[in-house]
């Protein structure tokens, strides 16, 4: 209870939007930016540092910094340049701010987790993408309400609206919830913003991992930055575009539908796909590769015509077809993420997270000219170091993937994978989440490494990179970055830390030791003796009878529930889609805790405690 | 071989006096621009001799380095040595080398600047074209009348180990930026075709596998490409293309490897006609304009290495279990294919070789609906695929063999479907219908 009432004063204060401390030694880490109407300021949400960072492009500096909410992640500018508006992912709102005074106005309310934004200016509507919501909000610029929520994709994250306001777009970062080992199935969500609706979910098959998408200026051409991951065949090799296929999704009436495209190579991947911008003119796209570093220039013309092509179908697993239509890879700085063009279209800006800086590229000559400076810590610390090596793409064989491709924004990616190096279609395991596992060890689900170091080091180059991995003081500053992930905000406790009704129930069914006919309760098939401690793992392995006939031990470790809520699907080879489905499918036997005698809304209950964990 | 032994010391004064030529020639040009290099002097150069099993410097051949005006043999003392390979510190050198010409060629080490030359090797054939990997091994090629092998050795000295279990005609090219030992094989016919192979022996495929020209003599530059020489031209794979393309190359007949000076500016052998002999000139690809800056009289230059210190090569962590015996096969749709297959494709028969070279059937197994298929077959054999239609019959064989390693954990997306091919992403039928691999190991052709 204790740990409770402090979790949720925190979250409590993290609501009110208020910075956290000493933001001077953290490192801004640019996530999102967005250029002015007329192109004189550049507006750069910095998730390190809780703060909106104006720059001031030509004279390459920076002109101001407001303070926002918890990790911000989006920001829109109102048509007339006059209004800015920020997503604060861990505080659930959105800030408004005077883009000329750089103050801020007030703070409006969002769903679970909003990162991406985009305004619809004639209706005064802005559309916030919410990850953990999995929705859009309609927030009501003058009323100041988050007036409407439409079911997007899961972990919806970004959002681009048409220059006329009449469609927004959205994407997702997780893929849709699905059969067990099928297809993953992502969608782009397109509103009505006049009718306020889903006008129609665009079906991007075999995809997970959809973030930013930009439109031409006549509607008519949508590009999305998009991975296809391979999780259903065995990780034998990752020669040939065998761990991941970083690629486009090409929508619109330009092309009659939704067409995906390669931006790998057949030795050189584009790994993490992640900001696109499209020119003015359509002349030309960009997307950065957030794992590699860079930022392709596509020639539309040529793009548009490889999608209308016959073989446009089968392009998308084609390594040589990229050569069709990307005209160059340009450097940029570490982690590029969000990119955005100067009005003409002349400049484009790249925010490089992981080196706190803005490229400036010269779009004519597709050059980097330029850099400003976001400030932050001149030193590095381990922690730091291991981010940029946990985000790197550059110890992949042919830099196809890195930790993140899998581990989204150091999350997961909800995926199950066919890991195992000794044979094929065995020991299929989910993709387990990070946050605050520092405590957590033994890890892998057949808890086979020891430590982070085993984990991270010999094993993941020689079964997954299948190249020269992290090693010596990489490796413990890798390390030390994963041991420091945090948790998010949970946001199913209320905020006094006091439990609701029925989590009150679900915790007593959680910590009973007794079935309701009075018969005792094992030990072992008590909820709470092998998910114990701080992070509800006894760190130990057992035999829940949830082992298939392809896993090699019926063995599994105990995993931890901190935040379970929101790392669907479950049980170590995700068989279970929802909390529920382990008990109502896959635990017949009652091995995995007793919970047969309980009627539904029981199991509701202990899955409302569950949530607040 | 006998024939060097006739020439004895007549092809030593010829290769003093090659290297003497040089000498006086190198006071009459400008002083070079590029950075200190080491190239192959030699009376005759035959760089297709080793595909029938001969020399490819049957007068002997020296290696030279050279630094602004000065030049000196990098190891005197030889009677033959070239294939300069530079330490990626840019200090050191291997080379092959032989001190007698009726002896073995062995790999040797050097320092370049006042090194004394260190054996590497200790073969009982000939040893070539060594390569420096990463981990601290060189790998190299060991040829023979009958054929060659590539082999590895650790750098310090110790036992040799095969990387090559197909008998044929190899010889090693280039370590790429990823790790893998670029090398050539000849094929049936005599086709020189440029295959990788990662440096335990597992992974071994062609590099494009699109059964194109002759092709020899590759080195990969900054850009990722690899430059080699085809057809008496140079030509390129990079790493956006399937197919082989064009480079742009000054007039005559060059010939790899080429050295990068910097981006366009490649170091390279070029002669005039066919029957000349190679310089060394310098390409420009921007003013397309080539500078000779090594003529020898009555000797070609080839073989150039630029002495720089440069990135090295990922290494590769192997997952090898030597003690197996055995390794596993999945493919995800032997349907699926570059070129049109005969037929329907029912099931699939894997080969190994007798030491006669005769095939010899090691078992066969259905394939399913979706065109997969999952097999185990013995470590360290020759191993060739072939598809049969309902009745039995082939409707497409493998052109080359190929091998697995003990363990060794393989899957190819289709049958001759190219390395621009990745997988599409969905379970085998095969898997789910079983994860244990149909046994061809070798027994009588039993299968399970």
């Amino acid at each position: 209870m204790r740990f409770g009432i402090v979790a949720g004063m925190v979250f409590a204060l993290l609501l009110l939007g208020q910075p956290v401390p000493d933001v001077k030694n953290r490192y801004p880490s640019p996530d999102d930016l967005a250029v002015s109407p007329d192109g004189k300021r550049l507006f750069v949400v910095c998730s390190g540092t809780d703060e909106l960072v104006a720059v001031d492009p030509l004279a390459k500096s920076v002109a101001g910094r407001v303070p926002v909410g918890r990790v911000p992640r989006g920001v829109a500018v109102s048509p007339d340049g006059t209004r800015l508006y920020v997503t604060n992912s861990w505080s659930d709102t959105v800030t408004e701010i005077d883009a000329g005074s750089l103050k801020a106005i007030r703070t409006l309310p969002a769903g679970f987790e909003p990162t991406g934004i985009a305004m619809d200016g004639r209706r005064g509507t802005l559309y916030v993408a919410n990850r953990i919501g999995g929705d859009v909000s309609l927030i009501d610029l003058e009323s100041g309400q988050d007036a409407r929520r439409l079911p997007a994709g899961r972990g919806a994250s970004y959002v681009s609206a048409s220059a006329d306001g009449s469609r927004v777009f959205v994407t997702h970062i997780y893929p849709n919830p699905g059969k067990w080992r099928a297809e993953p199935e992502s969608e782009i969500t397109e509103v009505d913003a006049e009718h306020r609706i889903v006008a129609s979910r665009m079906r991007l098959h075999n995809v997970g991992g959809v973030f930013h998408l930009a439109l031409s200026r006549d509607g008519r051409l949508g590009i999305a930055a998009q991975m296809r991951p391979k999780n259903l065949v065995p990780l034998a090799h990752v020669e040939h575009g065998w761990a991941l296929g970083n690629s486009i999704a090409v929508f619109g009436d330009d092309v009659g539908g939704v067409v995906q495209l390669p931006l790998d190579e057949i030795e050189s991947y584009f790994s993490l796909p992640f900001g696109v911008a499209i020119a003015p003119d359509k002349s030309k796209a960009y997307v950065s590769a957030s794992g590699t570093d860079e930022v392709a220039i596509l020639d539309l013309r040529r793009l548009v015509a490889a999608a209308r092509s016959p073989e446009a179908a089968g392009l998308a697993n084609d390594l040589s077809a990229s050569a069709k239509y990307v005209l160059a890879r340009i450097p940029v700085g570490r982690n590029p993420r969000s990119i955005a063009l100067s009005p003409g279209g002349g400049t484009l800006y790249v925010a490089n997270r992981l080196d706190d800086a803005i490229s400036i590229v010269d779009t004519a000559r597709g050059v980097v000219t330029g850099s400003v400076s976001l400030g932050g810590p001149a030193a590095l610390t381990a922690e730091r170091r291991g981010e940029r090596l946990f985000y790197s793409s550059k110890y992949a064989w042919g830099n196809q993937f890195g930790c993140a491709n899998c581990h989204l924004d150091s999350t997961f990616d909800g995926l199950q994978w066919d890991l195992e190096p000794d044979g094929f279609g065995i020991d299929i395991v989910d993709n387990r989440q990070l946050e605050d596992i520092g405590g957590t060890p033994p890890y892998k689900w057949n808890g086979g490494n020891p430590d982070l170091p085993t984990e991270c080091g010999p094993r993941t180059e020689r079964y997954f990179f299948r190249s020269q991995g992290f090693r010596g003081g990489d490796l413990e500053d890798l390390a030390q970055y994963v041991m420091s992930i945090p948790l998010r905000p949970n946001r199913y406790r209320l905020p006094n830390g006091d439990l609701t009704p029925a989590q009150e129930r679900g915790k007593d069914v959680f910590e009973r030791t007794r079935k309701k006919d009075g018969t005792p309760i094992p030990d072992m098939l008590q909820c709470f003796v092998c998910h114990s401690g701080p992070y509800y793992t006894n760190l130990q392995l057992t035999d829940v009878g949830t082992g298939k006939p392809t896993d090699r031990s019926p063995k599994i470790d105990v995993p931890q529930l901190t935040n379970v809520v929101y790392s669907a699907p479950y049980l170590h080879d995700g068989s279970a889609r929802t909390l529920e489905e382990i008990w109502t499918v896959f635990n017949p036997n009652d091995q995995h805790g007793v919970s047969n005698d309980l009627t539904k809304d029981e199991l509701n209950d202990l899955i409302e405690y569950l949530k607040t964990l | 071989m006998t024939v060097l032994a006739r020439l004895g010391s007549r092809v030593w004064i010829a290769a003093a006096a090659v290297a003497a030529g040089a000498l006086v020639w190198a006071a009459t040009v400008d002083a070079p621009t590029v950075p200190p290099y080491l190239f192959t002097s030699a009376p005759r150069y035959e760089p297709q001799a080793w595909l029938a099993g001969r020399d490819r410097f049957p007068s002997g051949a020296v290696l030279t380095f050279v630094s602004g005006q000065r030049r000196r043999p990098l190891a005197p003392g030889f009677y033959a040595s070239a294939d300069p390979a530079v330490s990626f510190d840019g200090a050191r050198a291997l080379f092959a080398a032989k001190r007698e010409a009726a002896g073995h060629w062995q790999v040797w080490e050097t320092a370049i600047e006042n090194g004394v030359p260190r054996q590497v090797s200790a073969c009982d054939s000939d040893c070539v074209r060594p390569l420096y990997l990463p981990d601290g091994r060189v790998v190299y090629t060991r040829t023979a009348a009958q054929g060659s092998e590539i082999e590895i050795l650790p750098l310090a000295g110790g036992k040799p180990e095969r990387l090559t279990f197909v008998p044929g005609r190899y010889m090693t090219d280039d370590v790429l930026r990823d790790g893998r030992i670029l090398f050539e094989y000849a094929g049936q016919g005599g086709t020189r075709e440029l295959f990788t192979v990662y440096p335990d022996g597992t992974g071994v495929e062609s590099l494009r596998c699109d059964h194109g020209p002759d092709r020899s003599e590759a080195r990969q530059i900054s850009s990722g490409d690899v430059i080699f020489s085809s057809g008496g031209h140079l030509a390129r794979f990079a790493s956006a293309l399937a197919a082989q393309a064009d480079v742009a190359q000054p007039r005559g007949e060059p010939a790899g490897p080429v050295a990068e000076i910097a981006a366009g500016s490649w170091l390279m052998a070029l002669r005039r006609g066919p029957a000349g002999p190679f310089g060394l000139s310098v390409w420009n690809a921007a003013t397309a304009q080539t500078r000779e800056i090594e003529a020898p009289r009555g000797a070609n230059a080839v073989q150039p290495a630029l002495v720089a210190a440069r990135v090295p090569p990922r290494e590769f962590p192997s997952a090898l279990v030597t003690t197996r015996t055995a390794g596993n096969l999945l493919c995800l749709n032997a349907r699926q294919s570059k070129t049109p297959i005969a037929g329907e494709v029912s099931a699939v028969r894997v080969y190994t070789r007798s030491a006669g070279g005769a095939p010899v059937v090691l078992g066969q197994a259905a394939v399913e609906r979706d065109g997969s298929f999952y097999v185990q077959v013995p470590a360290d054999q020759p191993l060739r695929v072939e598809l049969l239609d309902p009745a039995g019959r082939a409707v497409r064989a493998e052109r080359d063999w190929f091998w697995m390693r003990p363990s060794e954990q393989r899957i190819c997306v289709g049958c001759h479907a190219g390395p621009e091919r990745a997988p599409e992403n969905k379970v085998p039928e095969v898997l789910l219908r079983s994860t244990v691999p149909v046994k061809m190991l070798g027994d009588a052709g039993r299968t399970q």
